[in-house]
């Protein structure tokens, strides 16, 4: 059984070029690979990500979401060779180097958000982000920016199944903006993980 | 510039001596940290002036994961008069001994930061405590007159072992009221979103100590 991955990502030639496109003079590195997932995984994967139990999680001056655990299928897709091969070829590291990788399925509505915080500051590394949303508008908010610490943002757009891999340098932190009201009752739903 | 009176300004109740002490009680006591509304502040007339002579001034935009919202540069450069006449009634010696008075505080002269800020459908300014070098009493003088169901109200939370838990306090901006509070390390308060077709004006800032 495949991993799950859409299998032009499988091909050497598709890879180099992502490389390529992956800066690492960048201020902060990124590549979005668009239909990333197999369809009918992605769409199986989308419909149970709507009746899993989220768990919510406040801490106003830091964040507001609710959180799960990705589901099987996910899990061993991100612990893939496929999907290990894909990450190095990407950021020009070898796959002994990737040690691990942390996941968690993270959904915002209405009134949700993260903070940039002194007191919550990440390590540099490698994030990359799977987009499970449907029909989302950007003026509702809800992007996820990473902030070079100058006043400069990068924002990724949110894109259905697309995998995005970012690279956080020093000093390079990362929120989500505020979901406001325009949203209604839909839900940004993506899932976030950090490179060990 | 004229010399700026209290009396020419200030709404009579608040020139007169006799409430102080009630108002300074209030202010001590309130929850979850020291604050205080003020309603019908200014006279009337200086009321239109102040909106009209603020509607004049250029707004910039100001984006961040913390808020979204519109703001004037500091006012100590505006052009407009009356602008300028608030700003010294603020920095009067008589009305930082009036907040003195109410607030127990010891306020620096001749130092203040005023703005004026725009929030309008979707605006907010999220969860944190002001704290800055030097800032001693944040203010706000609203010059717009919103409803709860509108957002735009400043929330002020509880907070338990120095970190805010929940909203406990809901101020409604009304058109001519002052609200201010001490800035403190348990100072937690956001601007909730603003969820109608309307302007949120008002003047705010901090005095230092």
């Amino acid at each position: 059984m495949g991993s799950g991955i859409n299998p032009q990502y499988l091909d050497y030639q598709t890879l180099v070029r992502a490389s390529r496109l992956f800066r690492s003079d960048d201020a902060v590195p990124s590549i979005l690979l668009p239909d990333f997932i197999e369809k009918s995984l992605f769409r199986d994967v989308q419909k149970k990500l709507k009746t899993i139990p989220w768990k919510k999680e406040v801490q106003p001056l830091l964040h507001k979401y609710r959180r799960a655990v990705v589901s099987q299928s996910l899990s061993e897709l991100f612990s893939s060779d496929d999907f290990l091969v894909v990450l190095s070829h990407v950021i020009k590291r070898s796959v002994q180097g990737i040690r691990g990788i942390d996941v968690a399925a993270y959904r915002f509505g209405w009134k949700e958000y993260t903070l940039l915080h002194d007191t919550a500051v990440e390590e540099q590394g490698f994030d990359f982000l799977i987009d499970f949303t449907s029909h989302w508008d950007a003026a509702w908010g809800g992007a996820v920016y990473y902030a070079d610490g100058s006043g400069d943002f990068t924002s990724l757009p949110v894109q259905e199944n697309s995998l995005v891999v970012i690279q956080r340098k020093e000093g390079v932190q990362k929120f989500v903006k505020y979901v406001n009201h325009k949203a209604g009752d839909a839900h940004r739903i993506f899932v976030l993980g950090t490179l060990r | 510039m004229a010399i700026v009176k209290l009396e020419h300004w200030l709404e009579k109740r608040y020139c007169d001596s006799s409430p102080l002490a009630k108002l300074s009680k209030e202010f001590v006591s309130n929850k979850p940290f020291p604050h205080l509304v003020l309603p019908d502040f200014l006279q009337l007339d200086k009321v239109a002036d102040l909106l009209e002579a603020l509607s004049k001034e250029e707004f910039y935009e100001k984006n961040s994961d913390l808020f979204s919202l519109k703001q004037t540069n500091d006012l100590l450069g505006s052009k407009h008069r009356v602008l300028q006449e608030f700003r010294s009634l603020l920095l009067s010696e008589s009305f930082l001994l009036l907040l003195e008075k109410i607030t127990g505080l010891t306020l620096k002269r001749g130092v203040l930061d005023l703005q004026g800020s725009l929030y309008e459908d979707t605006d907010y300014l999220l969860c944190h405590d002001d704290q800055l070098e030097g800032r001693a009493l944040a203010f706000i003088y609203y010059l717009s007159d919103f409803e709860e169901a509108d957002g735009g109200s400043l929330n002020l939370f509880a907070s338990h072992k120095g970190i805010p838990t929940n909203v406990v306090k809901k101020i409604v901006p009304r058109m001519n009221t002052l609200a201010f509070f001490k800035v403190t390390p348990l100072s937690f308060h956001e601007v909730e979103e603003v969820v109608a077709d309307k302007q949120r004006i008002a003047l705010g800032g901090w005095f230092h100590g």
